[in-house]
């Protein structure tokens, strides 16, 4: 490849990798939540999988306490569970605290990695999810 | 979901000829690259000033006396814009999903301009608006699927948004029930999986599903990013991306599949989240960062 055609591609990449690089914003973690715990959806290791659907989750440990949504995927929980009714207090995505059936939870593993070790975390972008720790 | 076509090897460039490795080649290519930069700066400066009738056309003069041979054409003023969510209120790429905040970013982006270059697009957008979805969402799934062309797929995979047969049926019954002036402008039964300006109406009632999902399990504003987890990997896996560091392994933010699941599914060893996250933002442009819901 000559001087000149190396030169055109590289002022081709360079304006291309300047116009994607302000359409993806990485996500850090922010800090752990301490007295936390990554669990579960048992049903999402079950025939279903991925399409497993989702738990509802209240407002409260009582069994009228209203229902505030949903829970999928990973669960923070805290650690250990305290529950109160069959439930245990949960916080959402949002950040939100809410309550599910304990019964319907399990502990998180990665069944790609089974040494690897889940713990809850704030994000960058405001949202509480998690990291992992192979 | 299909796996997204292979890119193209592009054909080697052919050598110049010897006299073009001189100091005038190196100016020329250099000349090159900045008028590049200069035309999409350009480009994006206008991008920023956008064209809007949102508050329907401008005073029609009313002429009092009428000119043989031209045809009367009557506009009714304050016609609000049916696209006016679609010419670019906003679109940055800046939204970032941010947790609890209130308000889209919905606009216009690379991805609603390959849509609307298709005879179908205009009333895609029209679809998608109509069921409370950002249009450029829509787009992002038909450029992700089949670079919005009309093509089959394997099994029921199907049309320029290369939806299963049951999902479709699915899907389009669900937006007609929620909005049923659809009905009067549709291709009925299966056969309007291949009509794209139908099976737009199924992709949008989807992607609003999705994007309800997320929010209903506490995902706050789910971005086109966000929605295209819950697209690929189901609910459970949707979820979890979602609320993952961009360098976590995607295998964990899978957890519930095994090894060979993960490779079925096309994920490598040691893909990240945010390597996926990525590499759609790289195909969809400023359309990833959007607000699904509009």
């Amino acid at each position: 490849m000559s001087k000149f055609t190396r030169l055109i591609l590289l002022a081709v990449i360079l304006v291309c990798s300047g116009a994607r690089a302000q359409n993806y914003k990485p996500v850090d973690v922010v800090r752990a939540l301490p007295g936390w715990q990554c669990m579960a959806l048992a049903s999402s290791y079950g025939p279903q999988g991925t399409n497993a659907p989702a738990a509802p989750v209240y407002a409260g440990p009582d069994a009228d306490a209203q229902q505030i949504g949903t829970a999928a995927g990973v669960i923070i929980v805290s650690s250990p569970p305290r529950p109160v009714s069959g439930r245990t207090e949960i916080i959402r995505p949002n950040g939100q605290k809410a309550w599910i059936a304990m019964n319907l939870l399990t502990q998180w593993h990665s069944l790609s990695d089974p040494k690897a070790v889940c713990y809850p975390a704030l994000l960058s972008n405001g949202r509480y999810g998690f990291r992992t720790v192979g | 979901m299909q796996p997204l076509p292979a890119t193209l090897p592009r054909a080697a460039p052919k050598s110049p000829p010897q006299q073009a490795r001189s100091p005038t080649a190196t100016g020329i290519a250099l000349a090159v690259g900045a008028a590049a930069l200069s035309l999409r700066m350009a480009t994006a400066a206008f991008g920023q000033v956008p064209a809007t009738l949102s508050g329907g056309p401008p005073v029609q003069v009313v002429p009092y006396v009428t000119e043989p041979g031209v045809p009367s054409i009557t506009i009714t003023p304050g016609t609000a814009n049916p696209f006016s969510g679609a010419d670019g209120s906003g679109g940055d790429g800046s939204g970032g999903g941010s947790g609890g905040s209130i308000g889209g970013n919905v606009g216009s982006s690379d991805a609603l301009t390959t849509m609307m270059s298709t005879s179908w697009g205009t009333t895609a957008v029209s679809n998608a608006t109509s069921l409370g979805v950002n249009p450029s969402a829509l787009a992002a799934t038909c450029v992700l699927e089949s670079g919005c062309q009309n093509i089959g797929g394997s099994g029921t995979v199907a049309g320029a948004f290369q939806m299963t047969a049951s999902t479709y049926t699915a899907m389009i019954n669900a937006a007609l029930a929620q909005n049923p002036s659809l009905a009067n402008s549709i291709v009925p039964g299966l056969a309007g999986q291949m009509d794209p300006a139908t099976e737009s109406i199924a992709a949008s009632e989807y992607l609003a599903q999705g994007a309800q999902y997320l929010e209903t399990n506490g995902i706050s504003n789910p971005t086109v990013t966000d929605v295209r987890g819950y697209y690929n990997f189901g609910p459970q896996g949707g979820a979890n991306i979602a609320n993952a560091p961009s360098d976590e392994p995607i295998a964990n933010a899978l957890s519930m599949y095994t090894p060979a699941q993960l490779a079925a599914n096309g994920i490598t060893a040691g893909e990240t989240v945010g390597q996926w996250q990525a590499s759609v933002a790289a195909k969809i442009g400023n359309a990833a960062n959007q607000s699904v819901l509009s």
